[in-house]
């Protein structure tokens, strides 16, 4: 929450790309500077706006320490 | 405190909701469940499904599970944890950011590799708490562009607090501290009169809030009235982290 994450590139459009946050894919508001992002390309999200571009391995290394502490989450509870 | 038959906290879920509402319906962080968390928190129930909601707060939930770990406490979303990320208490001088990764190290030691393993181990000056404010300004090590509008966005992303001066429908107006840059560091400014909202749909957290109270303020939102033990660890802890934040910037 509240955290600089990177996050994939799903689409772009002027002035905004989506990308897939929390599991739900959303629009939100690039830089001025990410006039070249692709889809494929990985940014870094930070409270609603892609600040930058960020290198593809380095992107997922993040989200696979992530993905990392998810897993020592504890079980859920019961429904 | 209100607890559920199996004797756990309920008012944690409640307390994590108050501060999350916000974020979550602008879209910036957890899924999409932004009504069905007002609602749950408005009627301080927890069940299963709302726990999965609040799981989808990828980054809030890895620190509230390690507060809780050091602290003997078997659940994460006790009271006692939610209120030490989010406004900061006692149980946060028993714990470190670095320790989350310190153990996720020792867990992932063999499937790691080295550059992780080096980025991990720097991940968490020593002497950061795992505290919201903690995340917000540690935003300074993740990106190389800082412009005035991330600025302004670290001041709405952090826990603020602000004293109420009156009640206007469904805003307050209070004097609040901003994050402003003083000779390229971060700091407080004076206090500025500013209005946040209490209230969507005629509800919200601190409706009983009146002149003289201080509230607790994130994305404008008034997520609650806090006593004067609150409002000095939620300033404590955020000084704290714009310290450790100024030394690298």
């Amino acid at each position: 929450m509240c955290q600089a994450i990177p996050r994939r590139v799903l689409e772009v459009a002027p002035g905004s790309v989506r990308a897939e946050i929390d599991g739900e894919p959303r629009w939100v508001r690039a830089a001025a500077h990410l006039d070249d992002v692709k889809v494929g390309d990985y940014v870094v999200v930070y409270a609603g706006v892609a600040l930058e571009a960020i290198d593809p391995e380095e992107a997922e290394e993040r989200l696979g320490f992530l993905r990392e502490l998810e897993a020592m989450f504890p079980e859920e509870e019961p429904a | 405190m209100t607890l559920t038959a199996a004797g756990r906290s309920i008012a944690g879920t409640t307390r994590f909701i108050r501060y999350a509402f916000m974020p979550n319906r602008l879209q910036y962080c957890g899924g999409d469940d932004n009504r069905a968390l007002f609602e749950y928190a408005l009627a301080d129930v927890r069940e299963a499904p709302l726990v999965r909601m609040l799981r989808k707060f990828s980054g809030a939930v890895p620190y509230l599970v390690l507060i809780a770990q050091r602290n003997g406490i078997a659940d994460p979303f006790d009271e006692r944890v939610v209120e030490a990320y989010w406004i900061g208490n006692e149980l946060l001088e028993r714990v470190e950011a670095h320790e989350l990764y310190d153990s996720l190290r020792e867990r992932f030691r063999k499937e790691l590799s080295p550059r992780v393993m080096e980025r991990v181990s720097g991940k968490a000056p020593a002497g950061a708490r795992p505290h919201h404010s903690f995340h917000v300004f540690d935003v300074w090590r993740h990106t190389e562009r800082m412009s005035g509008d991330v600025l302004a966005t670290l001041d709405s992303c952090r826990i603020s607090w602000g004293t109420v001066r009156s009640v206007e429908g469904g805003e307050l107006l209070v004097e609040r501290s901003p994050l402003l840059l003083r000779e390229g560091k971060l700091a407080l400014g004076e206090p500025q009169t500013e209005r946040v909202t209490r209230l969507v749909e005629g509800k919200g957290f601190a409706t009983d809030a009146r002149p003289g109270d201080v509230v607790s303020v994130h994305w404008g939102w008034a997520c609650e009235v806090l006593d004067e033990r609150q409002r000095r660890a939620l300033e404590r802890y955020t000084q704290h982290h714009i310290r450790l934040a100024n030394e690298t910037i």
